[in-house]
């Protein structure tokens, strides 16, 4: 208990640790480890809290303990890019980024719903908001590269229009018979 | 300025054809014609700098902001896309 006391600790004032003064360090840390760690015997740190030195700077970062879902901003950045990638290169790399986002999204939800606790709302949000973008960009770039299939398939009746035309005039006034 | 394979085979602008003379037209300070060129290029521009400061700072409401920049940048994109293709058949046709 003292050893997962000092880990959270030292993990927890990471990032607050300069705002709060130092007599009251210990009695926050076990308040801390007494909210962490909910299956452990709660002896003596949820009755009577001692008050908190800054209130408002513990309830802004509530989260501090938590971590961040694997691969959330990379999720969101793929997701994002898919639509720039659609672009270029025939859709492919738009279809490739869209998959790739969307498979790790699918494996962070699942980790993400196994136990929510211990992961960050923020980076919940970032792999929600890099799911969505995937899906668009991939449905965007399958249209596009289905489209320009078609497009190449028949690109000689639609697209050489002014030249098929040429070559019918120039067919009417000299067929070569 | 590198070509568009795309055009090159068949012709037609590609979705991305444009953004590299909007680019250019944007670092020369033209700002309207970088929006005639490729309407979209501003909004992506500023979707990729709000990803990007979004990552580093973690804004509290950045995942819903960088939502709705994305969907309006991708519907910028196609819809400015099929007005220039439609515009491009109209002048073959003419």
């Amino acid at each position: 208990m003292d050893n997962q006391g000092k880990k959270t600790q030292n993990r927890g004032f990471e990032f607050s640790g300069e705002k709060t003064s130092k007599p009251n360090q210990a009695q926050a840390s076990e308040q801390n480890s007494g909210f962490q760690f909910e299956t452990t015997t709660t002896s003596g740190s949820s009755e009577n809290p001692p008050p908190n030195p800054e209130p408002q700077a513990q309830s802004n970062q509530p989260n501090f303990m938590q971590q961040k879902l694997p691969n959330s901003g990379g999720i969101l950045a793929m997701g994002i890019i898919s639509i720039v990638a659609f672009c270029c290169c025939w859709g492919v790399i738009g279809i490739a980024l869209g998959i790739i986002s969307i498979v790790l999204s699918v494996k962070a939800e699942r980790t993400y719903r196994e136990n929510p606790d211990l992961f960050t709302l923020g980076s919940y949000k970032n792999m929600r908001a890099g799911k969505i973008t995937a899906i668009i960009g991939l449905s965007i770039s399958a249209v596009w590269a289905i489209s320009s299939i078609i497009i190449i398939a028949s690109g000689a009746d639609i697209l050489n229009l002014n030249e098929s035309i040429q070559e019918l005039n120039e067919f009417i006034q000299d067929p070569g018979y | 300025m590198g070509t568009c394979n795309f055009k090159a085979s068949t012709g037609l602008d590609c979705p991305g054809c444009g953004m590299q003379r909007a680019i250019a037209a944007l670092l020369k300070g033209n700002i309207w014609e970088s929006i005639q060129l490729y309407p979209g290029l501003i909004p992506m521009l500023f979707t990729f700098s709000l990803l990007i400061f979004h990552l580093i700072f973690n804004f509290k409401d950045g995942a819903k902001y960088l939502k709705f920049s994305f969907i309006i940048t991708s519907a910028i994109i196609v819809i400015s896309y099929l007005i220039k293709i439609i515009t491009q058949y109209r002048i073959q046709f003419h």
